[in-house]
């Protein structure tokens, strides 16, 4: 596996897609061959210690957001509602959501804006850390353990070194009307198993 | 003969792709025309104008439907049109089953258009079609391939004896080689006729003029014309000066058995209306017809039915832009964000006032300034005799010289007042350029309702002609006007009560006849603006509510007690009808009477930002008053600072703002109230109204201890919505302003309670409470907490 990290012309491809630029993001690519056809990029990010996923394609861009209005008669992984340049948009708690004990808000926390249908939502993380690039051979099918019982918001695991990245489906995951289906197959459990390791 | 068109669906070409959207635009438009036009057909089925119409009407869909290669449509019009073409050149007669036949079509184009919009795939219709044709085929049995419509003029020898039976004989001949549509003298007036010289007959054949001279050439018969007739209009050609008497008999008719009245054998425009009360007879005995009566809003006559109903009237001229509503909305976005920003700019200025209006304080430095230099030279020229003079001439001189700089800052100041005066000047003008902005980017969302109402005028036909009722459908002021979306939504709930107003309230004619009133009933859609709001009234003079069947059922139903209901006046009783589930009517018919219905017309209703309002009088009929705002776009709220952030409720719905000592407020088990002029209020937190998890729950705590300090005061805002109040307890009031709402569910979902969201001028969210649900929810829960703790306290 090469492990190449593509600095200036990336970086100029991210100032397109996000707003604002994270300055912290690097990229790295996870190809097994450099001419590949089917490399996907991806952005990763943490929630307590295990590393996930989006699509880059899915991802709006990714804010800090200084103001979340609280909304009532929603599920408690909902965070509220924010003005993200005019527009009203949900914010979810991921760490909610899959059930891990809340954190507050400090400086590495990221809202990912995402597309799902012709929804804006956004989810806040507990930080972001890179764009990886990752060949469609190095993606693996994620155990029916973890995905038989509804888990179908994960697409598929990839080992970058020696790190573990769960690939999420936005589609799956954040669609209002999955979420409570997600929320009740959350997965504490597989974010343990992973920090044991 | 359906394989044929089963593959014929489509979605339109690649290509065409970028003017979809056009095309929907404007053939869902067309429809609408098409169906009015139709209407217009049906209670004047001869008339060539209105033929022609539906003809261009369905012509052009066609064309752009075969242009977009959308080839179930372009099909189906291609068989309609001609369907009117043979009408038009009166091969064929409209009658109630080809009405209907394409009517069918109508909402199948309908359908088709819908599906285009949200991106659905079409599918053919081959029912339809197959239909279509078997009815032209039916016709096209007698008439061979190219049939032609002649006229036959007959001279008959003066001398012949009896007349009416060579004519008989002609007329039998002929019938045999065509179909003859109509005579002059009729049949039925042959007999009578003293004197029978000429006999006119006009008639759909294949076979050619020596055929036809040769069938009618009998003995007695002096002279034979045979004219082609190529076009409806041509019928009119009859020369009257050539033709002997009778004349009086004109314009009669024959009709042929059973078939249906032929339609386009009026003769000139002169003498139609007495052909229109003729044919009209026997439809109406058929069909009960419905009278769709535009009328302007002021006048509020109702039109007799021989009128032509006017399409002309509407055929105004105004030039328009066609635009992508969604364009529009975002301008009316970027206008309420500037809404926002003046506020914002007011407040800013309103902060600025302190320190620059007061031009007294200005003054006063002023004075003080010159008294102290005053003060300073006189103390110089007094000339103390004290040997260090010169270091307090040096510290005068000092002291002169920063009140000199002093007031040189106080011009400074003198000059920024001045400014800021010309700043709220500019301000002021801001805001008229802004609220101009704001109005004009409403007014283009505003369209008339009058194409919503006319849509109706299908639904009373149809829901009548299923219940054998007569109706006439009265519609006024048409032209007001109401937001775009707003119109969309309120298709449904009118439907729901116009189904309800012809099934339940209307009576059956017998009924009518027996209570003294004219067989026909009235319905009536009406608008009218009423100062911020659009009033739609739909009212019927049938039977009204009957109260005692709904103190019935509400009893049944468990929603009140018998001593309760015998309480009530007419007017509550009457609410009951809103209850889920309600329903009066004594069979379930297939168009209403589920009961289920009023409770969502309500909902729908209550989601615009609208009431609705049931008035009814025992015999005399039923009238639901439906009040909406005039744009769901921006609404004016009062602003108010609770814990969870800032709220809003729309100013409406605020009945008045009041303030009270904690120990003035009524605890009665555990629930809170208080007393206003007299009149006992519920009073509850935003968590009574609610669901917000865990932490709000301990604040409730909080609270009460809180209150220990009783004689803290309390700001209540009192929320109304209909007849039912309560107090709010709110942490701060922020003010009025109008806010731009934004739907919650665009990106989430709806929230029960809540109207929508806003964008304050800090950049902040604030939630806009739908006061209406708040107060059920704040019942509901207060009423499964008590549950809750009983269930607990066991």
């Amino acid at each position: 596996m090469i492990v190449v990290s593509v600095a200036g012309l990336l970086a100029f491809q991210l100032m397109l897609i996000f707003y604002p630029i994270e300055p912290n993001v690097k990229t790295t690519s996870v190809v097994t061959d450099n001419l590949a056809k089917n490399v996907a990029q991806f952005v990763a990010f943490r929630i307590e210690n295990q590393t996930y996923a989006f699509r880059i394609e899915q991802i709006q861009e990714i804010v800090i957001l200084s103001q979340i209005t609280k909304t009532p008669q929603v599920p408690d992984y909902v965070e509220g509602v924010a003005n993200l340049r005019g527009s009203i948009i949900p914010v979810i708690n991921l760490r909610k959501l899959f059930g891990l004990e809340p954190k507050p808000t400090d400086v590495d926390t990221r809202t990912i804006v995402v597309n799902v249908g012709k929804r804006t939502i956004g989810c806040t993380v507990d930080t972001v850390t890179q764009v990886v690039r990752i060949g469609q051979d190095a993606i693996h099918a994620a155990p029916d353990t973890v995905t038989g019982h509804g888990a179908s918001y994960i697409s598929g695991f990839a080992r970058i070194q020696e790190q573990l990245i769960v690939l999420l489906e936005v589609e799956e995951l954040l669609d209002p009307q999955k979420l409570e289906q997600v929320s009740r197959v959350s997965l504490p459990d597989l974010s343990r198993s992973t920090t044991q390791k | 003969m359906n394989d044929e068109f089963s593959f014929s669906t489509g979605m339109p070409s690649d290509e065409m792709a970028q003017y979809l959207q056009m095309f929907v635009d404007e053939t869902s438009e067309q429809l609408d025309e098409l169906v009015e036009v139709l209407l217009v057909l049906e209670t004047n089925p001869g008339s060539p104008s209105h033929l022609n119409e539906s003809f261009r009407l369905i012509h052009s869909i066609k064309g752009a439907a075969a242009m977009m290669g959308l080839d179930s449509i372009a099909l189906l019009t291609h068989h309609l049109e001609n369907h009117f073409d043979r009408l038009r050149s009166g091969l064929r007669s409209l009658d109630r089953s080809m009405m209907n036949l394409i009517l069918q079509c109508v909402d199948f184009l309908r359908d088709a258009v819908g599906k285009l919009r949200d991106g659905k795939p079409l599918f053919s219709s081959p029912e339809l079609i197959e239909q279509l044709s078997q009815s032209l085929f039916e016709e096209s049995t007698d008439a061979k391939d190219s049939p032609g419509h002649k006229r036959i003029i007959v001279y008959l020898d003066r001398a012949i004896e009896l007349p009416e039976l060579k004519a008989e004989l002609i007329l039998a001949r002929l019938n045999d080689l065509g179909q003859v549509t109509r005579t002059s003298p009729t049949t039925d007036q042959l007999e009578s006729l003293a004197e029978l010289r000429t006999l006119q007959v006009w008639m759909t054949t294949s076979f050619d003029d020596e055929t036809l001279r040769g069938a009618t050439d009998i003995v007695g018969v002096e002279l034979i014309e045979i004219d082609d007739i190529n076009d409806a209009d041509d019928m009119d050609v009859v020369d009257e000066d050539r033709l002997a008497k009778p004349l009086s008999e004109e314009d009669a008719v024959v009709p042929q058995e059973d078939e249906p009245v032929p339609v386009a054998i009026q003769a000139d425009a002169d003498a139609s209306h007495e052909s229109f009360a003729l044919l009209s007879e026997p439809a109406a005995t058929e069909a009960s017809p419905i009278v769709a009566v535009p009328v302007e809003a002021p006048a509020m006559e109702t039109v007799a039915m021989e009128t032509p109903v006017p399409a002309e009237s509407q055929s105004k001229v105004v030039e328009t832009v066609r635009v992508d509503i969604q364009r529009l909305d975002r301008l009316m976005n970027l206008a309420g964000e500037l809404v926002v920003n003046r506020a914002r700019f007011i407040q800013l200025a309103s902060q600025m006032k302190e320190t620059f209006k007061k031009s007294g304080l200005m003054t006063q430095l002023r004075d003080l300034c010159e008294s102290l230099r005053e003060q300073l030279v006189v103390g110089n020229s007094d000339g103390s005799p004290s040997g260090s003079s010169e270091t307090v001439d040096q510290r005068n001189r000092e002291i002169l010289a920063s009140v000199a700089a002093f007031e040189e800052q106080l011009s400074v100041l003198e000059q920024g007042r001045r400014s800021f005066t010309q700043l709220t000047e500019a301000i002021d003008q801001f805001s008229r350029v802004s609220d101009g902005l704001q109005r004009g980017v409403l007014d283009t969302r505003m369209v008339p309702v009058g194409p919503l109402f006319n849509r109706f005028k299908r639904t009373v036909r149809d829901i009548s002609n299923e219940m054998g009722k007569k109706v006439n459908f009265v519609i006024h002021g048409e032209n007001t006007e109401l937001d775009k979306r707003m119109i969309d939504e309120l298709g449904d709930p009118l439907v729901h009560l116009v189904r309800n107003a012809i099934d339940h309230g209307l009576e059956s004619e017998s009924i009518r006849k027996s209570r003294g009133k004219s067989e026909t009933g009235t319905l009536t859609l009406e608008a009218a603006h009423s100062g911020n709001h659009v009033l739609i009234t739909i009212s019927d003079d049938g039977g009204g509510i009957n109260t005692q069947k709904v103190k019935q059922r509400a009893i049944e139903r468990g929603l009140a007690s018998p001593m309760e209901v015998d309480a009530m006046t007419d007017h509550q009783i009457a609410q009951f009808i809103w209850a889920p589930g309600f329903s009066t009517a004594e069979v379930v018919s297939d168009i209403s009477g589920r009961g289920v219905g009023m409770d969502i017309v309500k909902t729908r209703i209550g989601e615009l930002n609208g009431t609705v309002e049931v008035e009814s009088h025992l015999g005399q009929g039923t009238r639901f008053v439906i009040k909406l705002p005039l744009t769901l776009a921006i609404i004016r709220s009062l602003l108010f600072q609770l814990e969870q952030g800032t709220f809003a409720a729309p100013i409406e719905n605020v009945r008045e703002i009041v303030s009270i000592r904690k120990q003035d407020v009524i605890s009665v088990h555990g629930r809170d109230s208080m007393e206003v002029r007299g009149e006992f209020i519920p009073l509850v937190g935003i968590e009574d109204i609610f669901d917000w998890h865990g932490p709000t729950l301990c604040n409730q705590d909080g609270r009460a201890s809180e209150g220990e300090a009783s004689s803290q005061t309390l700001s209540i805002l009192i929320l109304t919505s209909g007849t039912k109040a309560m107090g709010l307890v709110v942490a701060e009031l922020k003010g009025c302003q109008d806010i731009v709402v934004k739907s919650l569910d665009e990106n989430f979902t709806h929230i029960r309670g809540l109207a929508g969201a806003s964008i304050l001028g800090d950049g902040s969210v604030c939630l806009l409470l739908d006061v209406g649900s708040c107060l059920e929810l704040a019942r509901q829960r207060l009423r499964d907490r008590t549950h809750h703790r009983s269930a607990i306290a066991l």
